[in-house]
């Protein structure tokens, strides 16, 4: 009985929420349709979503900002990439998995938010690459306008490490065949620790490639200690000045940190060590301390 | 004198959940069982420290959904509901137990300790538990931290940098409202780190974060003194990285402490095992059983036969791991000492709710731990980063690279099959925001209200917790509804303000659901607001 009660003051919240929300959207309705169709139908489709100029113009502007954006990160991270090789191939420390604490309570389904079909489109031609892990990236990517569907759609990962791309030639590249209509991709890159772009585009069977989109420039972490030794220090003097004062309390905006004396970034100091030169720990070493096993272990060894 | 330090850090954090529109809304029960299981023993163990006149350091990460669930009015008073039924149950319990010695203790003592958990929550604090974490910091004794606005898994918003910005501004804003003071460091959700986000914490006076150990392990220099002391990156923030060792021993489920079989079983819960007329008042009003806290089992063994609890023996155990962590700690620092020029510091992190919801001797342990360190040995202190930094100024500078704390230590648990759908969603209407923001520099009125609306409705989305659930593969149903149900807010609310045409009652209707930040300002996501030299970098 309760539970007819229940399903009843369901359908009615759905009836209501739906109204809410789904009429005020139905001059989207056309757009949000599209994605829900099959490949065929995407493509007919095409054409009449980039009818407007002003997407089209939208569209290189955001291109421009990206690479743009590219070349600015690499330039930061210039330094970062050399000797890649001789970082490969090493034991890593392993990487030790955690639960964090959700699923330690109770569980239960939840009847009362609506569980909506979402059709999200940027009306742009567009792929977005995360980075998963070293080796691992996911890609989701949305075609509005196709020029030429002659061919075989790939994804052209380039290697661009240390490259000003695409004003310099990638380092490398390799290209991955592809389904468009799979709209998400996960995608293995070679190496760690490098600068990868990922250009999706049709391969004419003349050879010839044709862009439809470059994706975020991204950078694959390591997953080794970097070779470089050489530590520079900084020092910031007076920043916990603020901190625990004799009675205890705080003493909010008294640091310097983006006041008048700055952070002293650019304070770098060289080492008072000497570098790793004077290091007791030697060339190529850094702190790590023995595994001290529990005596508890041995009881409960068999968990 | 101590010949090194340990740092424990307690990041505090459920995602917001809160359902004006319904009573008895299980999800809810997060916040209600973590305060009871959680936050208030914690708060008991400090109190009883500072009676004590025990010396100590801890760090306690207050996230900001968490700290606006802990101070709002609905959800405190819901709480005492909650409580009271509880206590109702525990009563009864005392009651049916009086003929079996091998439960009654432990009923005497769930009754006693929820009431005090009333007492404590209700009158000590007055319903703002809040109120507790700002006296332990006053007195010296807690430093108390932030963490990012809705706990966004920040990587993968590194490509909206307004975006992440908003995340890290709007919990300095909330932190500062409720604690007087900017926070001293922010735990990154999920320790996760994307190189260059550290100019964000720098902006907003922030101190210092923390990585995964090989987040630190692996930055571009390599760290001369490993994780065992902090690292500056080039925006002067400091980064702890965390220390595998002491993770392991508490965190492992081979080799952990809370695996002990002395320690109380966790999925024995009476709200299972008993008479289904008799507890049906206090589980689900759907008829749903759950968790009601009242658990009278050991973990006994690998098998399902289970004995019966018993508080002293666990007590007992509680003290042998502490020493057994002390001792740990204490090798680990006489070793690193011989190789330092310095005091090494031991970060440990842990999820607060680990302690006393599901490791229930936890808070025993914890409160061990900080009374034997104080008293029965000095190779270690506890310190905070803050302390640590004061005493050690100059520090190596690198940058830290992509990490996490998750499985495999990048961003697989967050991006994976059940969750990958969600980014374009996300990012969608991440990049919407921005423009929008960007296209309206000074809304006023009813637009103003609605563009702030659709931050609010962003940010929830944004929230790791739902992909993490997703991952886990329980409740996924309630996360994928809450990223579903925020994006068609979002665009609802994005339609509508293009057209100038916004419905007040559902604006009114949302306003009051999804009520986090409430003085927010959707200007927060102007491209402008990222400095001139960041913005050089997009343009």
């Amino acid at each position: 009985m309760t539970f007819l009660i229940y399903s009843f003051l369901v359908a009615i919240l759905g009836i209501i929420l739906y109204h809410f929300f789904w009429e005020p959207e139905g001059k989207s309705s056309t757009q949000e349709a599209k994605e829900t169709l099959n490949e065929e139908e995407i493509f007919q489709e095409m054409p009449q979503q980039t009818k407007t100029k002003s997407n089209l113009k939208f569209n290189t502007k955001r291109k421009n900002k990206e690479f743009k954006e590219g070349n600015n990160k690499l330039a930061v991270d210039w330094e970062v990439a050399e000797d890649l090789s001789t970082n490969l191939n090493r034991n890593t420390p392993a990487i030790e998995s955690i639960t964090p604490n959700m699923e330690f309570f109770s569980t239960h389904d939840y009847p009362e938010l609506a569980d909506y079909d979402l059709n999200t489109n940027f009306n742009q031609n567009r792929v977005t690459a995360l980075v998963r892990d070293s080796y691992w990236v996911y890609l989701y990517w949305e075609i509005n306008q196709l020029f030429e569907v002659d061919g075989q759609p790939i994804l052209k990962v380039l290697d661009i490490t240390n490259k000003n791309y695409p004003h310099c030639d990638a380092n490398s590249f390799f290209t991955v065949d592809i389904n468009l209509e799979a709209t998400n991709w996960y995608l293995k890159v070679p190496s760690a620790n490098c600068q990868y772009t990922v250009e999706l585009g049709i391969q004419k069977p003349s050879g010839e490639f044709n862009l439809i989109a470059r994706s975020n420039y991204f950078r694959t972490p390591r997953d080794q200690p970097s070779d470089k030794y050489d530590p520079e220090w900084m020092t910031i003097d007076g920043i916990f000045q603020r901190s625990y004062q004799a009675d205890g309390t705080f003493n909010a905006g008294s640091s310097p940190l983006g006041g008048e004396q700055g952070l002293g970034v650019g304070e770098y100091i060289s080492s008072p060590l000497g570098g790793y030169v004077s290091s007791p720990l030697g060339v190529g070493e850094y702190v790590s301390s023995p595994y001290i096993s529990s005596p508890m272990n041995d009881k409960n060894e068999d968990w | 004198m101590e010949k090194g330090y340990l740092s424990l850090v307690l990041h505090a954090h459920l995602p917001y959940v809160r359902h004006p529109e319904k009573e008895d809304i299980m999800e809810e029960e997060w916040l209600y069982e973590a305060i009871t299981e959680t936050y208030i023993p914690l708060i008991n163990v400090f109190d009883g420290l500072l009676e004590d006149g025990v010396d100590f350091n801890l760090t306690l990460s207050v996230s900001p959904p968490l700290l606006s669930m802990l101070t709002d009015p609905l959800l405190q008073e819901r709480y005492l509901r909650h409580i009271n039924n509880l206590i109702e149950l525990a009563d009864k319990e005392v009651e049916r137990t009086k003929t079996q010695p091998e439960y009654h203790q432990m009923a005497q003592q769930y009754a006693y300790l929820f009431k005090e958990a009333r007492y404590v929550f209700e009158e000590k604090y007055d319903r703002n538990l809040v109120n507790a974490f700002k006296k332990f910091q006053y007195e010296g004794y807690l430093e108390v931290i932030t963490s990012s606005a809705t706990h966004a898994f920040l990587p993968f918003f590194d490509i909206y940098p307004e975006a992440v910005n908003a995340q890290v501004e709007l919990a300095s804003t909330l932190y500062k409202k409720y604690f007087g003071t900017n926070p001293a460091g922010m735990w990154l959700p999920e320790c996760a780190y994307q190189p260059g986000q550290d100019r964000f914490l720098a902006k907003h006076d922030i101190k210092y974060f923390f990585t995964d150990a090989h987040g630190v392990l692996h930055a571009d220099t390599r760290p001369k003194y490993g994780v065992f002391a902090p690292i500056y990156t080039p925006n002067g923030v400091a980064a702890f990285g965390r220390d595998l060792e002491s993770s392991k021993q508490v965190w492992s489920a081979k080799e952990g402490y809370p695996g002990d079989y002395d320690y109380r079983e966790f999925y024995r819960d009476i709200g299972y095992d008993l008479d289904y007329d008799y507890v049906e008042p206090y589980i689900h009003q759907s008829g749903i059983r759950k968790h009601t806290g009242i658990k009278y089992y050991r973990i006994t063994g690998e098998t399902d036969y289970k004995e019966p609890y018993n508080p002293d023996w666990a007590t007992h155990k509680a003290g042998l791991h502490a020493d057994d962590f002390i001792s740990n700690r204490q090798k680990q620092i006489s070793y690193l000492t011989k190789h330092m020029d310095r005091k090494p510091i031991v970060t440990a992190p842990y999820d607060a709710e680990l302690f006393g919801h599901w490791w229930y001797e936890g808070i025993q342990w914890l409160d061990f731990l900080i009374r034997k360190i104080a008293y029965d040995q000095d190779t270690i202190s506890l310190i905070t980063p803050s302390q640590y930094l004061n005493e050690y100024k100059t520090n190596q500078v690198t940058t830290p690279s992509y990490s996490s704390w998750g499985h495999k230590g990048y961003g697989e648990v967050w991006l994976e099959g059940s969750n990958d759908w969600t980014y374009r969603h996300l990012h969608w209407a991440t990049e919407k925001m921005v423009e929008i923001a960007n296209d309206y520099p000074d809304a006023t009125g009813l637009k103003y209200e609605a563009l702030n609306q659709l931050a609010r409705e962003l940010l929830l989305a944004q929230s790791s917790d739902w992909p993490f659930i997703m991952k886990t593969g329980t409740m996924v149903e309630y996360a994928v509804k809450r990223v579903k149900t925020h994006i068609t807010r979002f665009k609802s609310l994005y339609q509508e303000i293009k057209d100038d045409n916004i419905n007040l009652n559902m604006l009114r209707k949302i306003q009051s659901y999804d009520n986090i930040f409430p003085d927010i300002d959707y200007r927060i996501y102007r491209s402008d607001n990222i400095s001139s030299k960041l913005q050089r970098e997009l343009i």
